[in-house]
């Protein structure tokens, strides 16, 4: 699925670049193809500080394509030993932080723009993505964490599930969601 | 590549007070000035000269097997060889973080992220001792941040902030706030790294601030003294930076605790003896040394000289994987004053915190009472539901049971004590919690429920009364039980340490309908039942008589197997059970010593190590021998010593604790099973002589141990003895409680010595009027 992150110097310079004002959008948006997903990684969080709202479309690309890679599909195992296959370890290492940095992105857009600027489609995956048990926690409390700044009438059942999440970082996050409040309306 | 010079201001943070970092950030440490401190301990005998020596000679010898140490011994005396190998350690290091990627590893992942920083402030020194050239340092920082950014930053994003303070939230801070700082100036234009520092910088203040203002964290003595204390120093230290002033007393956002509080109260989790309150699911165990010496660096604190010169056990430095990693000795040594040898021993205070519990013990720490009600929660794995449980111990000898099951032991299995979560895709975890809940502690159960836990994170109780003077603490954990049982009006607890020398604890519980009532007590094997209570006889020779001089005092008896899982693996269940709406229970506990040291054995061993038996030494196993003498250090020694025991007509032979259970040993050539010794080696180990002596009156003793002599888990055949081994007897005429009772408002206590204790005691009462604050 992935090619081994390298954290060689070369790799580096090109991501640190990334946050360099001389950088256009165009190659930070060209980098979410990149075959190491640690650019992609990098990408993703250069384009969330930059809040700009026209990257928005191919971050929800990512999030699609993430979401058929089966980045899950890797053995059950505490700790991999030297004969793993490196495809799986590789795996391990990456698993949801693309899917992450990317709702991350978003929430900077919405930060700054507002939440109009959320498609339906969207919403209905964020509202699987918070309650999903088939994600890794750190995807369902991103999800909570742009839902609770989306405040969409719609989410207050979802949040409400998901702040009765076993995890405790995701019901913390639900929790914190569910309790704020946009122009007098309320989730529930 | 510039490090940390003229940091440019970070983004702004959203805690309540500004950065100041347009100023050249201080070094990790200053390794001149260290230079001149460890320089100046050649010749004294101190135990900050041990465990200097220590660190060098294992650096020295056994460099592949001590990587943590080698930084700080390269950079103290910068010998090529040491540089080399310190190099290596880098590259090894930065070589197995790239390669990781498991799960153990990604829901773990703060365990990873605090070495990782440390492992570039170590990194940062050998950068500025000039030990790389530019190239060489800008292509391993890069592997550095690349990681960080990768692993570890992403772990810090998913903790809610400013929700989440624990150890797991604050390794992950400091992680990316350490390392975006030390390369904030390049490689590169420094992008990536002011990223992750300025990310985690408007979190530092809430790892310290937003702690309990009792200071302690809540996660145990574990996870208290070996990752959160550890955290402290340096998220101080760069709070200190970052704030442009000294914070160690400041009330720190959000919750207003300061580092002192964090690092005092972590010094209180020592027991006389050097055991840290058990009150977690990992139990007893040895403290750690790097926040003592932190705490006594700030503050010139007594106490924590005095523990580090006297109490810690510093032959187990390498088999801590404190904060994650194995340099806390070096830690220890950089902040360790420069004192002489405190010559004096610990002296001991009774102290108490609102929402935590209170310590009753006297000045010499011989009879110390710890009462808990500290704040738990729904999923108890590592904050036990203990409302006003009870420590008990005796000269460092505890007589309590508390802690965790062993791996293997289902014996717990409590009502509605199983909890599911689901951290992803196909990593489950289902956890037994039955020895976090209120049934396996020393507390009321009410109608048998011993599944006892709070829907959610919840207070346990308060202090009503505390009165250090007269050794008294009351407890109220009413609302604990209010949760399960709403006809609950009040369950309190009162404990009295007497005159220094015994506890009386009493017992309230009133409900408003009729209940079955169990006062329920778990203590070290072995107990037998006697009229009105029990005695409590550990391995170690401590006896403690518990009599029931109000209540039901007819109690039942139930080993239990596996739990805890240390130190015995196993205890005894004792519950004592009345009905009613009111159930009351009035004890007398009388701790005393059936064994006493005749002498200990220090002179006339004679120690090979392994490598070489020919060449013999005078060094006793009572600690490491490269404590004793500058030996070469090798894991593997024999002992041999013959001792005249005529002068003891019932011998015992006292077996340092930190000795491993593989170890072997012969009395008078006579193979002597070991097996019954605990893994963690917590406590000394009494062996009957008589059955080897044979009428000869004479003890040959042969033993051969292995010792630590690299960065090892604590579990595997290695031993840290620190102290020496004893000829010791039984009293035969040990001072015994004889008799007790109780009138309904005096108390008469006497001992088998003549001793006579009469004490005014009035019931603790239901009345609303004593529930107001503590004194």
């Amino acid at each position: 699925m992935y090619t081994q992150t390298r954290n060689d110097l070369a790799t580096f310079l090109t991501v640190d670049a990334f946050w360099d004002r001389g950088t256009p959008v165009s190659e930070l948006l060209a980098a979410l193809h990149a075959d190491n997903w640690q650019v992609q990684l990098a990408s993703l969080a250069a384009l969330g500080d930059r809040r700009d709202v026209e990257a928005l479309s191919a971050v929800e690309a990512l999030l699609e394509t993430q979401d058929t890679l089966g980045v899950y599909d890797c053995p059950d195992e505490w700790d991999l030993n030297s004969t793993s296959e490196s495809s799986e370890k590789e795996i391990w290492r990456c698993r949801y932080r693309v899917k992450q940095a990317a709702l991350i992105a978003i929430l900077r857009c919405v930060e700054q723009h507002g939440p109009g600027i959320i498609e339906e489609a969207l919403l209905e995956k964020l509202h699987h993505y918070a309650i999903s048990q088939e994600e890794d926690y750190p995807v369902r409390v991103a999800a909570c964490e742009l839902l609770g700044a989306l405040k969409h009438p719609t989410s207050g059942p979802v949040l409400a599930a998901a702040s009765k999440d076993g995890e405790w970082c995701t019901a913390t996050v639900a929790t914190r969601a569910l309790a704020s409040k946009k122009e007098g309306k309320e989730f529930l | 590549m510039k490090l940390k010079k003229n940091i440019s201001k970070p983004h702004s943070p959203s805690s309540q007070t500004d950065c100041v970092l347009d100023k050249p950030k201080r070094s990790w440490i200053d390794i001149e000035a260290q230079r001149r401190q460890l320089r100046a301990l050649e010749g004294k005998t101190t135990q900050k000269a041990e465990l200097w020596r220590f660190v060098q000679r294992l650096a020295r010898q056994n460099p592949d097997s001590n990587p943590w140490l080698l930084p700080f011994v390269a950079l103290i005396d910068e010998r090529s060889a040491d540089i080399s190998q310190a190099k290596a350690a880098i590259d090894a290091y930065l070589t197995e973080a790239e390669e990781k990627g498991s799960r153990g590893y990604l829901f773990n992942i703060w365990c990873f992220a605090f070495p990782h920083c440390r492992w570039a402030m170590w990194f940062d020194l050998m950068c500025e001792a000039g030990f790389y050239s530019q190239e060489e340092a800008d292509t391993l920082a890069a592997k550095f941040l690349l990681i960080q950014f990768r692993d570890h930053h992403t772990g810090m994003l998913n903790k809610p902030f400013p929700e989440c303070v624990d150890n797991q939230h604050a390794a992950l801070v400091l992680s990316s706030y350490v390392v975006g700082s030390i390369f904030a100036e390049g490689p590169g234009n420094g992008n990536l790294a002011r990223k992750l520092r300025d990310e985690a910088a408007p979190r530092l203040e809430a790892m310290i601030g937003g702690m309990p203002n009792s200071g302690y964290s809540g996660e145990g003595s574990t996870y208290q003294g070996l990752i959160v204390a550890f955290a402290v120093p340096f998220l101080t230290e760069m709070l200190e930076d970052l704030q442009g002033e000294d914070i160690f007393d400041k009330a720190l956002w959000p919750q207003g605790t300061s580092p002192r509080r964090i690092l005092e109260m972590t010094r209180r989790l020592w027991m006389p003896g050097g055991l840290l309150l058990p009150w977690d699911h990992y139990g007893y165990q040895f403290g750690i040394t790097f926040p003592l010496a932190y705490l006594a660096h700030r503050t010139g604190d007594l106490q924590s000289l005095r523990l580090l010169e006297h109490t810690a056990n510093i032959a187990r430095m390498t088999t801590v994987d404190s904060g994650w990693g194995f340099d806390q000795p070096v830690w220890t040594l950089v902040y360790w004053p420069d004192e002489d040898i405190v010559q004096d021993g610990v002296v001991w205070t009774p102290w108490a915190e609102d929402e935590l519990g209170a310590v009753l013990v006297d000045p010499d720490g011989e009879n110390y009472l710890m009462q808990m009600w500290d704040i738990t929660e729904a999923m108890c794995h590592r904050t036990h539901v203990n409302p006003n449980s009870l420590i008990l111990a005796r000269k460092g000898i505890p007589f309590s049971a508390d802690g965790g099951s062993a791996a293997d032991c289902d014996a717990l299995k409590y009502e509605g004590a199983l909890f599911e979560r689901n951290f992803g895709a196909g990593v489950n975890q289902t956890l037994n919690l039955s020895s976090g809940c209120g049934g396996s502690h020393n507390a009321i159960l009410v109608d048998g429920y011993e599944g006892l836990r709070p829907p959610q994170g919840e207070s346990q109780g308060r202090l009503i009364n505390f009165r250090a003077e007269e050794q008294c603490v009351t407890g109220d954990v009413t609302h604990l039980y209010t949760l399960v049982d709403e006809d609950c009006l009040c369950v309190r607890r009162r404990s009295r340490l007497i005159e220094n020398r015994f506890w009386v604890v009493e017992d309230l519980a009133a409900f408003s309908k009729p209940h079955e009532f169990t006062s329920r007590w778990w203590f070290r094997p072995d107990v037998k039942i006697v009229d009105n209570g029990v005695d409590v006889q550990t391995p170690e020779g401590a006896l403690l008589q518990m009599r029931c001089v109000q209540g039901v005092g007819e109690a039942s008896l139930t080993r239990i197997e596996g739990f805890p899982a240390q130190p015995d693996g196993c205890s005894d269940r004792v519950d004592f059970q009345m009905s009613g709406t009111e159930a009351r229970w009035l004890y007398v506990l009388w701790p005393t010593d059936t064994v006493e040291i005749v002498r200990e054995l220090i002179d006339g061993w004679e120690a090979t190590a392994t490598v070489d038996p020919t060449i013999s030494y005078k060094i006793h196993p009572g600690s490491p021998p490269w404590f004793q003498q500058d030996v070469d250090i090798s894991s593997a020694w024999k002992f041999v010593a013959e001792f005249d025991v005529k002068e003891v007509q019932l011998p015992l032979l006292q077996l340092s604790r930190g000795i491993d259970p593989r170890s072997t040993l012969q009395l008078n050539d006579i193979d002597i099973d070991l097996s019954d010794l605990s893994n963690e080696k917590l406590m000394p180990y009494l062996i009957d002589c008589k059955p080897y002596l044979k009428g000869t009156g004479s003890l040959r003793i042969s033993l051969s141990l292995n010792f630590t002599i690299g960065e090892i888990n604590k579990m595997n055949s290695f031993s840290f003895p620190d102290q020496p081994f004893a000829l010791c007897r039984r009293i035969t005429a040990p001072d015994l409680l004889a008799h007790c009772s109780y009138d309904g408002a005096t108390l008469n206590v006497e001992s088998s010595t003549g001793m006579h204790y009469t004490l005014g005691h009035k019931l603790l009462s239901t009345d609303p009027e004593t529930l107001k604050p503590a004194n």
